[in-house]
């Protein structure tokens, strides 16, 4: 045996290190812990401590409506000043929070809070803790129904429904959003001597896109996003079949009945002749509102529903764009379509929360309290009755708060958003195909058919 | 019964010293492999009680008639015979120049290389930058110089997608391989290009009859690496076009990602992995064929 073999330990001496090693670990794991009373106290003031704390995921633009008037964000400041709960805020762009949720909800290790969407959410509804004993103790058996507005309510139904637990609610609506209804600048179509409140049919409405293109000017602004493609599509198909995203979505007929593939051409004439170049690519939604929001001409309309982010405009960090939304924005409804309203973000217990009491308490302030009335302040409408957006002294009450509040409440709000999370990943694949010319509106429609024939079978129990 | 116990230990102690290795290979890698087998074979969404035993329905639809199934095998091919071919001749041309004695030849060197040591995030956005149809740099520049008729909306044009993301992946690649061939041109004997000079060799012939047989080792070993890469590419693919347009630019990875992560269909998913391994295998055993008996030159 050479010297160097001597410097490496042997296999009798690894093996006498290691169990050494393993019964001093385990005779330290089972040593009674020798805390004194002030270490006892300190404990418990930290746990104390430790209680303030709430977890939410969210995606961001369902954020931003908490801002200082220079524009900061102020939202877990503002948690903190009303009711002392500690925000950690997990920020999760949006299409990626189902496949996060998938990973972390079943295994137990998701947050407490959930901000809610019913694209994203909507297989994960068993995870959430059901709210009506909470509800009922903290307000009364008629709860439901004295604070949140009808609109929201007919959501909560269907989702109850869904989750087999009809009567239940699984979450608290926070702001409404509405669909169809366009953005416009308003100079640019002075101008031109356009008023919107001449459309009486989508042919007026396309007249009029048409005579920007004669001019070299793609008038709406578009981009890359599966909400915003499917956004537009249940626009559409208000349009050339009003009414039937709901039927077929409870087996009342097909997604290749003759409307609704009518929908999806409509949908590939809007990007590919009236948004500008490589709309259907055209990933930085940002890059494609900035000539729109600048009020140069070059890009008139911007898009098509009005929840997250657009009311949250209204009170964004930029000035340019506060002040065109104050200023020189208005909306009108898509010409020929009923528009919808609906839930853009509730808020949802997570079922395995240990800390259901903080989860609550942020709950009762995102949608009902000071929470909710701070959105409210940033000219977006809640589905709480008792909070109303104030007026913001601008134009913009004219010219968008007006027309979308008055939509909000006496506006047709029947349900008619896609359902099932699969039609909706599905439109989101399909339609940029029809769009670019790879799969034709028949094609299309049969593959959202053929998803819904294979996963989406509960809604129609529903 | 002490020297029994020892003698016990003594014999058994190298199994005791695999296995913590083993528990963490079969817990994290067998383990999986099985139970995505095993679910390959039902309808399940990944997470519920419930499921649905289905035999190989999945894997008959994967063969007949998943579109975006046969656009991913497609595309996975264009990566891997792309980045292979491409990164072999430009990565040994780039390291054979680097490896004469140029002015400010460290500098080209860690320009090369620099990609390499850049996130592969920060290169998705980089890029989606550069091929934004629009204001994009790609576009811009072709406008300005008047090649307008170039343009394309990169990300999202079913001809030209899966183009622009190759090119992203073999700019982010290109240094390593010229580092590697570089290594494996500077373990070449000097003496031998002297020989070849004095024999009347020119620059291009030794460089085709010294440098490319002499580090054939590591070019078989980097067209394995390649390979390997190109079955399992995604991240790209997720961060500059998410698949699209309809499928156009998918790969099987992201393939899986959708499917079991996006659409719930851990089911299917699974048989999709089951394939995608199956895929590796045969390039492993390729790659087994290929080295056997051979000298690895890394």
């Amino acid at each position: 045996m050479t010297d160097n073999y001597r410097k490496f330990v042997s296999r009798r001496e690894f093996l006498r290190l290691s169990a050494i090693a393993t019964a001093g670990a385990t005779f330290a794991a089972c040593a009674p812990p020798a805390a004194q009373p002030e270490q006892a106290a300190a404990d418990a003031a930290s746990a104390a401590e430790a209680d303030t704390t709430i977890t939410l995921w969210s995606w961001g633009t369902a954020m931003a409506r908490y801002r200082d008037v220079e524009g900061n964000d102020i939202f877990v400041e503002t948690l903190k000043a009303d009711t002392g709960l500690d925000l950690e805020l997990g920020m999760v762009d949006h299409p990626d929070m189902a496949a996060k949720l998938k990973a972390a909800l079943p295994a137990g290790t998701g947050p407490d809070l959930l901000n809610t969407d019913f694209d994203i959410v909507g297989p994960f509804w068993g995870f959430v803790e059901p709210l009506n004993a909470w509800g009922e103790a903290e307000w009364g058996s008629s709860w439901k129904e004295d604070l949140f507005s009808g609109a929201a309510l007919s959501e909560m139904e269907i989702v109850a429904n869904i989750v087999d637990l009809p009567g239940e609610s699984l979450y608290l609506p926070g702001n409404m959003q509405l669909l169809g209804w366009v953005y416009y600048w308003i100079p640019t179509f002075e101008e031109r001597g356009i008023d919107p409140s001449t459309f009486n049919t989508w042919e007026d409405f396309e007249a009029v896109l048409q005579a920007f293109v004669d001019d070299d000017i793609a008038p709406i602004g578009g981009y890359s996003h599966p909400a915003t493609f499917v956004d537009w599509f249940k626009s559409l198909v208000e349009i050339t079949a009003p009414g039937q995203m709901a039927e077929v979505q409870v087996g009342n007929g097909k997604f290749t009945d003759s409307g609704i593939v009518t929908a999806f051409d409509l949908f590939a004439k809007v990007h590919n002749e009236y948004m500008q170049e490589g709309a259907i690519g055209a990933q930085d939604g940002n890059a494609v509102r900035e000539p729109f929001w600048n009020g140069s001409g070059d890009r008139p309309i911007i898009n098509i529903f009005t929840g997250t982010p657009y009311f949250g405009f209204l009170h964004h960090e930029s000035e340019v764009i506060r002040d065109a939304m104050n200023n020189h924005v208005g909306t009108f409804l898509l010409p020929g379509a009923k528009g919808l309203a609906a839930t853009d973000a509730g808020v949802a217990m997570v079922a395995a929360s240990e800390r259901k009491e903080n989860a609550w308490e942020y709950m009762k302030w995102r949608t009902l309290g000071p929470g909710a009335e701070q959105i409210a302040s940033t000219g977006q409408p809640m589905g709480a009755k008792a909070i109303e957006v104030p007026p913001q002294d601008t134009d913009f009450d004219k010219n968008l708060g007006e027309p979308l509040l008055e939509a909000m409440v006496s506006g047709d709000n029947v349900f008619r958003r896609v359902l099932c999370t699969d039609v909706y990943q599905q439109l989101g694949v399909v339609l940029p195909g029809v769009t670019v010319g790879q799969i034709t509106a028949e094609e299309a429609a049969q593959e959202v058919q053929d998803a819904f024939d294979q996963s989406c079978q509960q809604w129609v129990k529903s | 019964m002490r020297w029994r116990v020892a003698r016990g230990l003594r014999a058994n102690s190298g199994l005791l010293f695999v296995l913590p290795g083993l528990l963490i290979y079969l817990g994290f890698i067998a383990w999986p492999i099985i139970a995505t087998f095993y679910n390959s074979f039902f309808i399940w969404d990944g997470f519920s009680p419930d499921r649905e035993f289905i035999g190989l329905d999945h894997y008959v639809r994967l063969f007949t008639k998943d579109r975006a199934f046969r656009l991913s095998i497609r595309n996975n091919i264009y990566w891997a015979v792309i980045t292979v071919v491409v990164l072999s001749i430009f990565g040994f041309l780039f390291a054979y120049l680097l490896n004469q004695r140029i002015r400010l030849r460290n500098a080209y060197r860690a320009a090369l290389f620099l990609p390499v040591t850049a996130s592969l995030v920060v290169i998705g956005f980089t890029w989606e930058f550069i091929y934004q149809p629009e204001v994009g740099l790609l576009s811009h520049t072709l406008r300005r110089y008047g090649f307008d008729h170039l343009v394309r909306v990169w990300l999202a044009d079913p001809d030209v997608t899966i183009f622009a993301i190759i090119v992203v992946s073999l700019w982010a690649s290109l240094g390593f391989w010229v580092v590697v061939f570089l290594a494996a041109l500077q373990a070449v004997p000097p003496d031998l290009y002297d020989c070849a000079a004095v024999d009347g060799a020119t620059g291009f012939r030794q460089m085709w009859h010294i440098a490319v047989p002499l580090t054939m080792g590591t070019t078989r070993a980097l067209w394995i690496l390649g390979l390997i890469r190109a079955i399992n590419a995604f991240a790209l693919v997720f961060l500059l076009s998410r698949g699209g347009p309809y499928h156009a630019s998918e790969v099987i990875a992201y393939q899986i990602y959708e499917q079991a992560f996006r659409t719930n269909h851990t089911g299917y998913a699974s048989a999709l992995s089951v394939v995608l391994l199956l895929i590796s295998a045969v390039v492993t055993i390729f790659q087994l064929l290929l080295l056997r008996g051979r000298r690895i030159q890394l």
